[in-house]
């Protein structure tokens, strides 16, 4: 320890009272996430009074019950009534968050006991249809409303093997990028510690996309996260763009899902019974707001180190991966391997390591804003991507 | 040191968990490290021939092959999450604590220095498998510790340079933001992946394991020019044999220098203008990938193709950690400990 030194000087307290908050935050985020349990009588009791009041709750008038997961109220109401203009029945809304912390599963899906009737101003006179209302944008995510967490990701390291994918002026393959930031990203996430994290593939393996889709499914996935490189006819053109399942905005992205689709191995019928998974609404507000997530972690923070890199932003498109995968799904594209700038930095560790961590920053950023998202989020979309 | 009158009735320890090693530095004077290594019998047998529940650092490694031994902050965090690793990292801060506290019944308060990004999960994790030793306990990032135990407050720049890590922080007279501090993965980990591969590339037929590729890299490793050739005794068939690894340590060696100039050019690009200059010319390097030979001298001269630069060593790489732990936590008012 360097002699002489004079602890007392004020920037010196001025930091123990940093280190000292930083501390302080930590001590209340533990005491936060304290998990809760909810005995195996009281979750049938709850599924059923919730199947009645989903069905009946409206025709008898019932307004506004409430729900509680381990003592924290929140009002079933705010799901099934319209939007009221009034702040005190958007701070029902708000209640809602406190399922977030739920430490279940979709599979384990737990749920809470309903208390009597509760009025809530100026939702009277206003009818709304039931699920109607649950599917709406408008309203708080399922997950949050049904306190889902999230416990296995699959990372999907996009091409490889024989299926060498984009391939940029100086050789560098864009499976082998994908593949070196997927391991990077597993790394990161399982650092972490609360998840279970797989990989489609973590070699130079040839993986079509219907064993890639099944994988994901048969491992119960969370979330799906498909890794790519894009590549451009143009070789000035350095983007990150990031999307989930959806009909394509234009001809561009209908030709990369051509390219990205090339390989899928699935069959007409199999591909009806895909399709009839976009009704699948959670599915769709979560891939939006993941697909949000990441785009804005990757971009906000790549753009500080390149000013040149631009942002295609969420963009929709009919990838089978994101498909035919039950969950949340999203397939970034984080660089342009066409970009000779952009394939030299790809070749170099340090780069790859960083957008690995801003994917994990992305993936922790939804995971975050999970519990407090409403389904039809705009303003934070717009935020993110702003 | 403190001017602040010590109260006998606690012990402050500052402490640096490492991925290879780790190290604790107390109010006491004492000054202990140990191998981030933990091992547990596989088996009855073993537990008899060994005579202990649990072995650590030098001991584990040595008595390996009867251990299930584990080295649980891979990257500086818990490895993974399981339960297993947390309990290596109990054990580990157990015989740390133990090694500087025989007193029962003083209280402990601790600091405990993190990588620069360990995200909050991983913290909290730290904080789970430490309290159990401490009465009260504060983590902070790494680099900022070594900053302030070296008094280097303002206008410098720190990079620890790990087994599983290199952390990079500037200071500029406040706590240290998230913007001013950087963490990459091309650590001393990274170069014994790449001497491995390199090793079984040239000597298919030479026997040997990461561990002892990592002892080669601790004796031997340097960038730029040898001093004569590195050789190496390493079993063929069962015989002893020398190999000349002079090439590809160098290389392997080199494989982290790019990744640190970059992260600090960005890191400090990212800065005030007015200050770049001052922080190019005060940058410290520590952690013990700081000692290969050559390493200082190669990224002054990287980063001065961009201006004026001065790069040096801290003295006591081993503990510059710990004791910028303790000098944290001696002069952490005492209300700020009860509070938290």
């Amino acid at each position: 320890m360097p002699k002489g030194t004079d602890y007392h000087a004020p920037d010196r307290l001025a930091m123990l009272h940093g280190v000292y908050e930083d501390n302080l935050h930590l001590g209340k985020l533990r005491r936060r996430r304290q998990p809760r349990r909810i005995s195996h009588s009281r979750r049938w009791t709850t599924w059923a009074l919730l199947g009645i009041t989903l069905v009946f709750g409206p025709a008898l008038g019932y307004l506004g019950p409430s729900v509680f997961v381990d003592g924290q109220e929140t009002r079933l109401s705010s799901v099934l009534q319209p939007p009221s203009p009034h702040p005190e029945a958007l701070q029902s809304v708000q209640t809602v968050h406190t399922l977030a912390y739920s430490p279940f599963t979709p599979a384990e899906l737990d749920f809470a006991v309903l208390d009597g009737p509760e009025q809530f101003p100026g939702t009277e006179s206003e009818s709304w249809s039931d699920f109607d209302m649950l599917l709406s944008d408008d309203h708080p995510a399922l997950t949050a409303v049904f306190g889902l967490d999230v416990k296995t990701i699959v990372i999907d390291a996009g091409h490889g093997g024989t299926d060498p994918g984009a391939i940029g002026a100086q050789g560098t393959m864009e499976k082998d990028i994908a593949l070196d930031i997927a391991v990077r990203l597993r790394d990161r996430l399982r650092s972490v510690g609360r998840y279970k994290i797989l990989m489609t593939r973590d070699a130079d393996t040839t993986l079509r996309l219907n064993q890639r889709v099944e994988f994901a499914n048969e491992n119960h996935a969370d979330l799906f996260i498909s890794i790519h490189v894009n590549a451009f006819p143009d070789v000035r053109v350095k983007t990150i763009e990031t999307y989930y399942f959806g009909a394509p905005p234009d001809t561009a992205t209908i030709e990369l899902a051509k390219l990205e689709n090339s390989d899928s191995h699935y069959g007409m019928a199999d591909f009806k019974t895909m399709i009839k998974k976009i009704s699948h609404t959670m599915k769709h507000q979560e891939s939006v707001a993941l697909a949000t997530a990441i785009q804005h972690s990757l971009f906000h923070n790549i753009h500080k180190l390149d000013h040149r890199m631009r942002s295609f932003g969420v963009k929709t498109a009919p990838f089978v991966v994101l498909l035919g995968v039950d969950s949340p799904s999203v397939l970034t594209e984080v660089s342009c391997i066409t970009n000779v700038d952009e394939e030299m930095k790809l070749n170099t560790p340090a780069y790859r390591a960083k957008i690995a961590s801003f994917l994990e920053r992305g993936i922790h950023e939804y995971l975050r804003h999970k519990p407090s998202r409403t389904a039809g989020d705009n303003s934070y979309e717009r935020q993110k991507n702003g | 040191m403190s001017g602040k009158k010590m109260d006998d009735s606690i012990l402050k320890i500052g402490i640096d968990l490492g991925t290879s090693r780790s190290a604790i530095a107390s109010s006491d004077e004492h000054r202990e490290w140990v191998e981030s290594y933990v091992g547990w019998p596989k088996d009855f047998i073993a537990r008899k021939v060994l005579g202990k529940p649990v072995l650590l650092g030098e001991q584990a490694l040595s008595n390996r092959l009867s251990l299930d031994i584990c080295r649980p902050l891979e990257r500086g965090v818990i490895k993974e999450g399981t339960t297993r690793d947390e309990e290596a990292v109990k054990e580990l801060i157990r015989h740390l604590v133990n090694l500087v506290e025989k007193n029962e019944d003083r209280k402990v308060h601790a600091v405990v220095g993190l990588p620069a990004e360990s995200f909050t999960a991983n913290k909290l994790a730290i904080k789970r498998a430490v309290s159990d030793y401490v009465d009260s306990l504060m983590v902070t990032s790494e680099p900022f510790a070594v900053a302030y135990g070296q008094n280097l407050l303002n206008n410098a720049m720190i990079i620890d340079i790990g087994a599983g890590t290199v952390d990079f922080c500037i200071m500029h007279g406040t706590v240290p933001s998230e913007d001013d501090q950087r963490t990459v993965f091309t650590a001393g980990d990274y170069i014994d992946q790449q001497l491995f591969n390199a090793l079984s590339e040239r000597y298919p037929n030479a026997d040997f394991n990461i561990n002892m590729v990592r002892r080669f890299k601790e004796e031997h490793s340097f960038v730029g020019t040898a001093n004569g050739k590195v050789e190496v005794d390493i079993p063929v068939n069962g015989k002893m044999t020398s190999h000349d690894i002079t090439e590809e340590m160098r290389c392997a060696c080199e494989s982290i220098v790019n990744p640190i100039v970059e992260t600090t050019l960005e890191l400090i690009s990212r800065f005030d203008p007015e200050y770049q200059d001052q922080i190019m010319s005060n940058i410290v390097l520590s952690g013990g990938g700081s000692q290969i030979r050559g390493l200082a001298d190669r990224l002054q001269q990287s980063l001065r193709e961009n201006g004026s630069c001065h790069m040096r060593c801290v003295e006591d790489t081993l503990f510059a950690g710990a004791d910028g732990a303790l000098a944290l936590a001696r002069d952490m008012p005492e209300e700020f400990w009860e509070t938290v």
